[in-house]
């Protein structure tokens, strides 16, 4: 960090001084309305000025914190505009407070005014900080969750309007057409809002069905700025254009069902693919992991001085996956040393490392690893005891080990356990056949040998 | 008289770091900052140095994706010259009751092609086809082999490009641009992701031998990145990097202490002049001094078992794709990033046996197909497929007509260069198994359904490593550049 950084994470904690200040200055300014607070108002003059000066400063530092860059640029232009009108206008009032003070309802027109600005502009500092959204995320979150799964058992009885059309317009367009917001004046949440269109004409042309609103801006190509849904909202899927395309065709018909409008080939496909798309939504959710700080810096150096490879999962998902491959030491302290920090761990490396079976004494601490590789090392069934402590795990690659049968019956019982790579293990092949018997949600792989082809000789010979 | 030309270097090499850029780069902190800024700009006042001490900052140290990315390496298998889909992936049969009869008027009409003159004539499948897998996909039997992983691939037939000759396409494919001076894949996924393996190269490069690809050693060039990202050739045949070994007589230590005396000189010109190509230049001699021992030892693909060997057809010594394929699982294995390979000899004109549609182009299948099809079973195997995206392509596809160079019918079976449709496979990095996306017309000319374009497969694996291909992005010449150009959009609907 250089210096002028350091003047822009000032930003932050100096804004606090005009907003403090300019409140201070409209409240004195409104009470000054009243006789017996008149004496207030020989002050104002100065306090105000110094709002001025500590709002320019803000600008500056705010300014500067800018060039860092930011992953919300246009919300941090906007926030540096408003913020300079905020400063000019206050300055305005400055010089012009006296001409004003004359006309009591232009003033107080003013006071309110210059209070809105400043909460709108300290509103944007806030979303930039917490993240948009921050303020109301409460009250939100309960609308959020009304969202209906897909419930359709047969889908030739389902009423493609209501079950297929209006569903797929809940899902992703009512947020910003609907009760909430009617972005170009239309509501998509009703019928009768939908027959009514939105201010560039009719969502619907039956006649023409590429002209009607609806068709004609999702078909447009996602760079341009009429495309709807836009680009970065969650797109319509094939299938669910497939399905609006064909209600459209055949009429759109507000209360036929999927078997009246007589789908052809390629909508039963479309239909098939949707239902299981919008299935799917409900129950493969995203694995949520609980939230965790970023890892401290100086732990994280003393890691990678010890050979470990430390990345971080994602931008906004502070855990980490750990690779070993040149680990300086023995690997027994390097995994302690990995201990103290086993909260972050969610993917750990160990492939091809002198890992030795006692190495791995500290492993029921890691209770979040969800992934591990202890393949090609001298490890035997002793390490994976200590392996099956870990109840989140759904990844176990044991390739090229010492390990048996016995030592993987116990990985079995892990709840969470998906995938088990086994290849060049100890197990034999009758072994391999009752494991994979075995009642569990764990899949055993233990590699396919290649089958040579039968390659006729005349076609060789051709190729020659 | 040596110490005044070194010491005027030295003076012309300070000068040319004040240039009119920096001078205005300086200024941007505004006016009023001008004065403060030119003091200590330079003063990195609270970081100075690193933990160990250097100054360097390993540039391949790992960096987060945008979001958890389900692929962690990827394995580009790239076929120059573009091979023929019509006779591997995409079956016409409609095409083969057309074979010999004039090309209707509409589908040349306006075109522009390679080597086509006039009206050409349609040619049939010069393969037969059959359902394979769980999924029953045709394949055909040019690939007799792969049945055996069709089930782990996702083919998508309807790819299309904008580019008809080879350079260019190559380009597009790779660099996101038909013209020469931007980063390769490679060299954006490094720069996005580092490399979990400090000794080796987070970019590694493998051509079969024989001719390199047409666009030359840009396909894998770093462009406007820092060079450290750019691919490292690697010969699987003599030595592994050229020029990583010892001079006769220079001992490992004697190495190790001129490596640090040139970097001290290097960070001391660093702190003067504080030119990041200077920080690539110190992490990329400290890189070659840990390669010397890993990479030979990644590198060689004797001490392989022999099911292995038998696997892949893999005979060691020689340079070929084989061999290629096998060190990409063995680079993959130990954290390599990307491996990129080129195999050579695709472009099936017809216009001698060896580029023959029913010679030359079966033998660089069988050449081929066997080793591919390893590759995925032995990724599989070692549990490595789930994070390793394995991608197949040329740069462009092939005409349903034969080509008649100059008018005149050619001597062999060949076909054209085509852009509008071609056949491309992913597998592996979460993509779907046994399945197919896209299609085109009867004769295999046109996308009509599920065509996606060069942008859209590189947004993909961008999104596969965990990267919104809009916002991987590195400022150059005042604009911020990426990959996909303003194009592309990840295929979903072949995301598992």
């Amino acid at each position: 960090m250089n210096l002028i950084e350091l003047i822009g994470r000032f930003h932050p904690v100096l804004v606090h001084l005009p907003i403090g200040i300019f409140v201070l200055v409209i409240v004195m300014d409104g009470l000054t309305k009243f006789e017996k607070f008149s004496y207030l108002s020989a002050s104002i003059r100065l306090i105000l000025g110094l709002g001025i000066v500590s709002a320019i400063l803000s600008l500056v530092t705010g300014y500067t914190l800018s060039l860092e860059g930011s992953n919300n640029q246009d919300l941090v232009d906007t926030h540096q505009w408003t913020a300079i009108g905020t400063t000019s206008l206050f300055t305005a009032y400055y010089l012009l407070r006296q001409k004003l003070m004359a006309k009591q309802l232009a003033h107080s027109i003013t006071l309110i005014f210059l209070l809105g600005m400043l909460a709108w502009t300290g509103h944007q500092g806030g979303s930039l900080t917490h993240g948009e959204g921050f303020l109301t995320e409460g009250m939100l979150e309960a609308k959020a969750t009304t969202e209906q799964p897909l419930d359709i058992k047969d889908i030739n009885q389902a009423v493609v309007y209501k079950d297929l059309v209006q569903y797929t317009l809940n899902q992703k367009c009512v947020q910003c057409h609907g009760a909430e917001k009617q972005k170009g004046k239309l509501r998509l949440d009703e019928l009768s809002w939908i027959k009514a269109g939105g201010k560039n004409g009719n969502l619907i042309n039956v006649n023409n069905p590429a002209e009607g609103e609806l068709i004609k801006r999702i078909l447009l190509d996602d760079i341009d700025e009429h495309h709807m849904p836009p680009k970065e909202k969650t797109q319509l899927t094939d299938a669910e254009l497939a399905i609006f395309q064909w209600w459209i065709n055949s009429g759109a018909s507000f209360d036929k069902s999927v078997a009246a409008l007589a789908p052809d080939a390629k909508v039963i496909k479309a239909l098939a693919s949707f239902k299981e798309e919008n299935q799917k939504q409900v129950t493969s959710n995203k694995k949520i992991r609980a939230s965790i700080e970023p890892l401290d810096k100086k732990r994280k150096e003393k890691l990678e001085k010890m050979g470990w490879v430390v990345s971080t999962i994602a931008l906004d998902d502070y855990h980490i996956r750990l690779t070993g491959y040149n680990l300086e030491g023995t690997v027994k302290d390097a995994v302690d040393a990995a201990a103290e920090i086993s909260d972050h761990i969610v993917e750990l490396k160990l492939s091809f490392s002198a890992l030795k079976d006692n190495d791995l004494s500290n492993l029921s601490k890691f209770k979040n690893i969800e992934k591990i590789w202890l393949d090609h090392t001298d490890i035997s069934d002793i390490s994976l005891k200590q392996v099956s402590a870990l109840k989140d795990l759904e990844y176990l690659n044991i390739v090229s080990t010492n390990t048996t049968a016995n030592g993987l019956r116990s990985m079995m019982q892990l709840p969470n356990l998906k995938m088990i790579y086994a290849q060049g293990t100890k197990i034999t092949a009758e072994e391999r056949d009752a494991l994979k018997a075995s009642q569990s949600n764990t899949k055993l792989y233990f590699g396919d040998s290649m089958k040579s082809a039968i390659t006729d000789t005349l076609f060789t010979k051709k190729a020659e | 008289m040596a110490k005044e030309k070194i010491q005027l270097e030295a003076q012309s090499t300070a000068l040319s770091y004040q240039t009119r850029r920096h001078f205005l780069g300086k200024c941007r902190t505004g006016m009023g900052m001008m004065a403060l800024g030119s003091v200590l700009d330079g003063c990195n006042l609270f970081s100075g140095s690193n933990a160990d001490g250097s100054l360097v900052s390993n540039p391949l140290s790992p960096r987060s994706p945008h979001f958890q990315g389900k692929a962690k390496s990827v394995i580009f298998l790239h076929m120059a010259g573009a091979p023929s889909q019509l006779e591997m992936f995409d079956y016409k049969p409609e095409l083969q009751k057309m074979d010999g009869l004039d090309c209707p008027d509409s589908f040349i009409q306006g075109k522009k092609f390679a080597f086509i003159r006039g009206v050409p004539k349609l040619l049939g499948p010069q393969a037969n086809f059959k359902q394979y897998g769980q999924s029953g996909l045709w394949l055909s039997d040019n690939l007799p082999h792969f049945q055996q992983v069709i089930d782990d691939v996702t083919i998508l037939k309807a790819v299309n490009t904008d580019q008809f000759n080879h350079a260019p396409a190559q380009l597009l494919m790779h660099c996101g641009t038909p013209r020469l001076g931007r980063p390769s894949m490679g060299s954006w996924v490094t720069y996005g992701l580092g490399s979990e393996n400090s000794n080796l190269p987070g970019f590694v490069v493998l051509t079969s031998g024989g001719r390199n690809p047409d666009a030359g050693k840009s396909i894998w060039g770093s462009g406007f990145l820092p060079s450290v990202y750019q691919g490292v050739q690697c010969r699987s045949e003599g030595d592994p990097v050229l020029f990583l070994e010892d001079p006769n007589g220079f001992d490992r230590d004697m190495r190790k202490a001129s490596i640090e005396a040139i970097n001290n000189v290097n960070e001391l010109s660093y702190k003067e002049y504080k030119d990041p190509e200077i920080l690539s230049r110190i992490s990329q001699y400290e890189m070659a001094f840990k390669m010397q021992i890993a990479v030979p030892d990644v590198m060689s693909i004797a001490d392989e078992p022999a099911y292995i060997h038998e696997m892949y057809g893999t005979k060691p010594g020689q340079e070929s794709f084989a061999n290629n394929a096998l060190l990409a699982r063995k680079l993959v294995e130990k954290g390599v990033r990307f491996v990129q390979l080129f195999d050579w000899g695709w472009d099936s004109h017809g216009t001698g046996e060896d580029t023959a549609l029913d010679k030359g182009f079966i033998g660089k299948c069988l050449q081929t197909d066997k080793a591919v099809s390893a590759l995925l079973l032995d990724l599989k195997q070692r549990g490595l497929l789930e994070e390793t995206l394995v991608v197949w392509g040329g740069e462009f596809g092939r005409t349903p007509m034969q080509e008649n160079r100059d008018g005149k019918q050619n001597s062999f079976k060949g076909r054209d260069h085509h852009s509008d449709a071609f056949s491309m496979w992913m597998a592996g990095g979460g993509i779907k198994g046994g399945f197919s996306y896209g299609e085109t017309d009867p004769i295999g000319y046109n996308a009509i359904d599920g065509k996606v374009s060069v942008y859209d497969i590189q947004a993909t694996i961008l999104k596969q490593l965990g990267f919104d291909h809009e916002q991987l992005t590195y400022q150059f010449q005042g604009r911020p550049f990426r990959l996909t150009d303003v194009f592309g959009k990840p295929i979903d609907p072949i995301i598992a």
